[in-house]
């Protein structure tokens, strides 16, 4: 088993990386697309931004590469950006085209809050138990962005923060999994949630 | 809304060691930065800020090396500054880790443009030191200080690409003489972004009224510094009050 932590040049994969080394002897970066075809689980790092993130995977093969990953049926795990980009259209810094695995967008938190960013520790509610996460444990979020889920898309909603008019905090659909808050950076919990991804 | 309070360890580094002063002078070693991190990780710590006050001092390329290696032994979020005075600076900070950056002396548009152009306005923490005297408000900036009119100066940096803003009050800071809470009060009416309040808190009292103040997050020095105050027990403190603290894991 391989463990790849896509390096999309602009982001932390540093902090990811570090944390999964710890667990396991099997993790490496991928910084070539043609590397996710010898790995078993990919792990897509978040601290970036939506427009040049797309553009560079575009650019350099490694669109094409996931959607072929994802439909081998192999786990992937998408943290903060890392999971907006599994979605439809982003809107930060215009419209930006995602790699599509659900139906719905990204938007603006301020859509749904007065205070523009998310930062700090939230309690998540758990509506459906995955990766043996306790219900209402603390994580790390953010970002400015959130994932809206259409009404066909609720049941792909894991988790959501409760006090932040229940945006998704945790997805999952088959083997796709994303997290909007940071678990390389969420301490023993953090660390807890990526041994279980590491054991799936 | 639930509030999401922070308490985060606010470090100096110069020369690879950390210091610690008062009013921005006369700063004293304050130990290794690496341990002293991976401490304030096991007390559940926030957030932790590190800045590089040898590099603003200098005016050299900040401490990646440190950085780095804080990031290896911690799983803490961390804001990194201290001279990051351009778009390879930050690149370099997120790269080695860091989840934001801490833009002060450099605060220009086109910088805080090219940097969230790459990482999004959340990875940006931008830094304003602010003097009060004789009820007037000075913002000591790149060693000047100049008189500001208040409103305006946080309104002009609200409307760059940030995730939000770090103010520390220059007066107090390193004195443990007590958190201005009026000032941080008139600050807080005029945001849409959350602010990291520093400069200061002497006693859990004082924190106390700023959590009862909606002064949701702060960062510590010298309380935390040369004193028996760890973070867990200012936030035990804090939980036994009512407020809802993260206590553990």
């Amino acid at each position: 088993m391989m463990i790849g932590v896509l390096d999309y040049k602009y982001c932390n994969s540093k902090s990811v990386f570090e944390t999964l080394n710890v667990l396991t002897d099997d993790v490496c970066y991928v910084t070539d697309a043609k590397q996710i075809k010898n790995i078993s689980k990919l792990v897509i790092p978040g601290v970036g931004s939506a427009k040049v993130s797309l553009d560079y995977l575009k650019k350099n093969g490694f669109t094409e590469e996931i959607v072929k990953f994802v439909e081998r049926g192999q786990d992937i795990l998408g943290i903060c950006l890392g999971m907006q980009i599994l979605f439809k259209n982003l809107s930060e810094n215009g419209i930006s085209e995602g790699l599509s695995f659900f139906e719905s967008n990204v938007e603006p938190i301020s859509e749904v809050s007065k205070i523009k960013t998310n930062i700090g520790w939230r309690k998540i509610n758990m509506e459906k138990k995955i990766l043996e996460i306790e219900d209402n444990s603390f994580y790390y979020f953010c970002h400015s962005f959130f994932v809206e889920l259409k009404n066909s898309e609720k049941k792909y909603g894991v988790a959501n923060i409760a006090e932040l008019n229940k945006i998704p905090a945790i997805v999952n659909k088959e083997n796709i999994y994303g997290f909007q808050f940071h678990p390389e950076k969420s301490q023993k919990n953090g660390i807890k949630l990526l041994q279980n991804f590491v054991n799936l | 809304m639930m509030k999401n309070f922070r308490i985060i360890p606010s470090l100096l580094i110069k020369d690879k060691r950390l210091v610690k002063g008062k009013n921005f002078k006369n700063h004293i070693d304050s130990g290794d930065p690496v341990k002293t991190c991976v401490a304030y990780d096991s007390q559940l710590a926030d957030e932790i800020i590190l800045v590089d006050l040898g590099a603003f001092e200098k005016k050299t390329k900040p401490d990646f090396e440190t950085l780095d290696k804080v990031v290896n032994e911690c799983n803490t979020p961390l804001t990194f500054g201290g001279n990051i005075s351009n778009l390879d600076d930050a690149i370099c900070a997120i790269k080695a880790g860091a989840d934001k950056v801490l833009i002060n002396t450099n605060l220009s548009e086109t910088l805080i443009n090219q940097i969230s152009e790459k990482f999004g306005n959340q990875s940006i923490v931008a830094g304003i030191d602010l003097i009060l005297k004789d009820d007037k408000i000075f913002q000591f900036h790149n060693n000047q200080i100049l008189e500001v009119n208040l409103y305006d100066k946080i309104s002009e940096i609200l409307k760059l690409n940030i995730g939000e803003l770090k103010i520390t009050f220059v007066e107090k800071e390193g004195t443990k003489k007590g958190f201005n809470h009026n000032l941080a009060q008139e600050i807080i009416k005029i945001t849409d972004k959350p602010i990291i309040f520093e400069g200061g808190f002497s006693t859990l009292k004082d924190i106390e009224e700023a959590f009862k103040r909606n002064i949701n997050s702060i960062a510590l020095g010298a309380m935390i510094t040369f004193s028996d105050n760890n973070i867990f027990k200012i936030k035990q403190y804090l939980e036994n009050l009512g407020y809802n603290m993260r206590l553990r894991d």
